[in-house]
């Protein structure tokens, strides 16, 4: 059996005193908003750049969750649900509303991500096309397989966790998991086939 | 949040590996430019945010169920103690009557909270609530009041997400990308790694690569197996973000107007837009030779190439970076190319992504 455990992403992990940062981001300090701000934004950016099609869809996304965050601190209350999952349900709503208004994932003539240490650009033209492949496979589940991919995957969070932000029990988020990766499996075993046939190309020379 | 990790979990040999693939991805990061324009506008948005958050335990609506429930029980048990006093009815009747008439009073006033929040469309400026607490009235001899703590989890919440209806569906087109050395060039189609790239015609990067260059293509198959292109990217370097264009040559126009958010002008034939912040627009003149970054949009119908980055290349006498030439495309036009730009060194144009380790 893999033990996936073995290459365990970052977790997310909630800044120290999270609940004096939130009771003083109520009273309008800037500096505890930052604080939230730098503590979740790259986690809720990575999570709605693999739910989108465009780096510059996430970009504005993420600019509203957090812009929503802080209309809603007045009202937030920790007892209800814990601030990262709060902000993580916002991030999916907002995703869900976004894809009500484009029907259709589509890719564009717009800027494509771009980022790597490597020097040499093949690999790191290897990498992003991995990321990217991943994307298109996860843009074709359901929104629910790809909550459950993202989050429990990719952002490390538990079953209860995820629970807690789509609104389900662990009980549901086991039984999604295991459809959902059977979904993508499927998904990227079909498109694996042609990656490889354009890679052989290369080989005539 | 927790750190949980796999191991109370069984999964199979296809699942694991999945899981590996997601959990080895690489995580993007906001640009820090943009990482700074979000945090700017969160912090502008402090100014507008109300200043008094509700610290209550107890929404408004419960609390004041909870007064009526007690006032009626109240003025019940006082009206049936005088009614006693004055000669007649059992105490135990009396109590059993104020129960049930405490239990009418919480469902008359709850309800309509509870439906509000139950059908609230959920939105992030909205209260997070869980079930509403029900609130217990037990008469006893001496009228206690009491109130049962909301249940907080997450899995008993109310709240609920916005149901989707519209989930994203598979184009039927499949999206392929392709990364190599151009190997020929003819008219609007490229040769890459032996794959014939059609590129719209009016797409300008057209004018700004060369054989030999290194290109990641992105687009559709076609019938014959060759490629119609939606993006190309010629960026190899890793300094710039979100680049997927660079491209050097001379300063040949600049706009006088500064007041937009961007300032238009024309480097090697390729018209750009600068970021009106740029601190090198108020250095720059007509000639200088410039390295840019950026990506191609369609604004009013005409491509430009909105800039991300862009540096002053140094000059040399006669205006010429020794590394620079310019390339004559015969047919009257011609574009600044710069070594460093295509294959790197080594390379012969030839195999590239594909080939496997």
């Amino acid at each position: 059996m893999n033990d996936p455990s073995a290459m365990t992403p970052a977790p997310l992990v909630s800044p120290p005193d999270e609940s004096q940062l939130i009771r003083r981001a109520q009273t309008k300090d800037k500096e505890a908003v930052s604080a939230l701000y730098e503590a979740y934004s790259q986690a809720i950016f990575q999570y709605i750049y693999y739910r989108v099609e465009t780096r510059a869809t996430a970009e504005d996304l993420t600019a509203e969750v957090f812009l929503r965050m802080v209309r809603g601190l007045p009202n937030y209350q920790d007892w209800a649900l814990p601030f990262g999952a709060w902000l993580f349900r916002i991030a999916a709503n907002l995703v869900a509303d976004y894809y009500r208004a484009h029907k259709k994932m589509t890719f564009t003539l717009l800027s494509e991500d771009q980022r790597s240490d490597d020097t040499d650009p093949f690999d790191r033209l290897d990498k992003q096309e991995e990321r990217a492949h991943l994307r298109r496979a996860l843009g074709t589940l359901s929104e629910e397989y790809q909550n459950v991919l993202i989050l429990r995957f990719m952002k490390n969070l538990s079953h209860a966790e995820v629970g807690a932000i789509m609104n389900k029990s662990e009980g549901a988020i086991r039984s999604i998991q295991h459809r959902a990766l059977k979904a993508l499996g499927e998904q990227l075993g079909t498109s694996d086939k042609q990656r490889s046939y354009l890679r052989g190309l290369s080989s005539h020379e | 949040m927790s750190d949980e990790t796999f191991t109370d979990e069984n999964f199979t040999p296809d699942e694991g590996a999945l899981i590996r693939r997601l959990r080895e991805a690489e995580s993007p990061r906001l640009a820090p430019k943009v990482y700074d324009a979000i945090h700017a506008a969160v912090l502008a948005e402090v100014d507008q945010m109300g200043t008094q958050p509700r610290r209550t335990s107890q929404p408004r609506l419960i609390r004041l169920a909870v007064m009526v429930a007690s006032a009626a029980a109240a003025a019940l048990i006082l009206f049936v103690i005088f009614v006693n006093l004055r000669g007649g009815v059992p105490i135990i009747g009396a109590t059993e009557t104020v129960t049930q008439v405490v239990q009418q009073s919480s469902a008359t006033a709850s309800p309509s909270a509870e439906s509000d929040i139950a059908s609230a469309t959920p939105s992030p400026t909205d209260t997070v609530s869980p079930i509403l607490p029900t609130t217990e009235i037990t008469p006893t001899s001496t009228l206690t009041v009491v109130t049962i703590a909301p249940t907080v989890a997450g899995s008993t919440a109310t709240f609920t997400p916005m149901p989707v209806t519209d989930t994203p569906t598979p184009t039927l087109e499949t999206v392929v990308v392709l990364a190599g050395v151009i190997q020929q060039i003819d008219g609007g189609t490229l040769t890459v790694n032996g794959v014939l790239v059609h590129v719209p015609p009016s797409y300008p990067i057209l004018e700004l690569v060369e054989v030999g260059d290194v290109v990641r293509v992105q687009g559709v198959q076609d019938e014959n197996g060759g490629i119609v292109a939606s993006l190309i990217n010629n960026v190899t370097d890793s300094e710039v973000e979100d680049a997927t264009v660079t491209m050097d040559g001379p300063l040949e126009s600049l706009d006088e107007d500064r007041d937009g958010a961007e300032v238009a002008g024309v480097v090697n034939g390729i018209d750009v837009l600068f970021d009106a912040d740029e601190p090198l627009l108020e250095t720059i003149v007509i000639g200088d030779f410039l390295s840019i970054q950026g990506n191609f949009e369609l604004r009013d119908g005409q491509f430009v190439l909105v800039v991300i980055e862009v540096t002053l290349v140094e000059n040399v006498p006669g205006g010429t970076p020794s590394n620079c030439w310019y390339h004559d495309d015969a047919m009257g036009m011609g574009h600044w190319h710069c070594d460093g730009m295509g294959a790197p060194s080594g390379m012969s144009g030839m195999g590239g992504m594909g080939m496997e380790n």
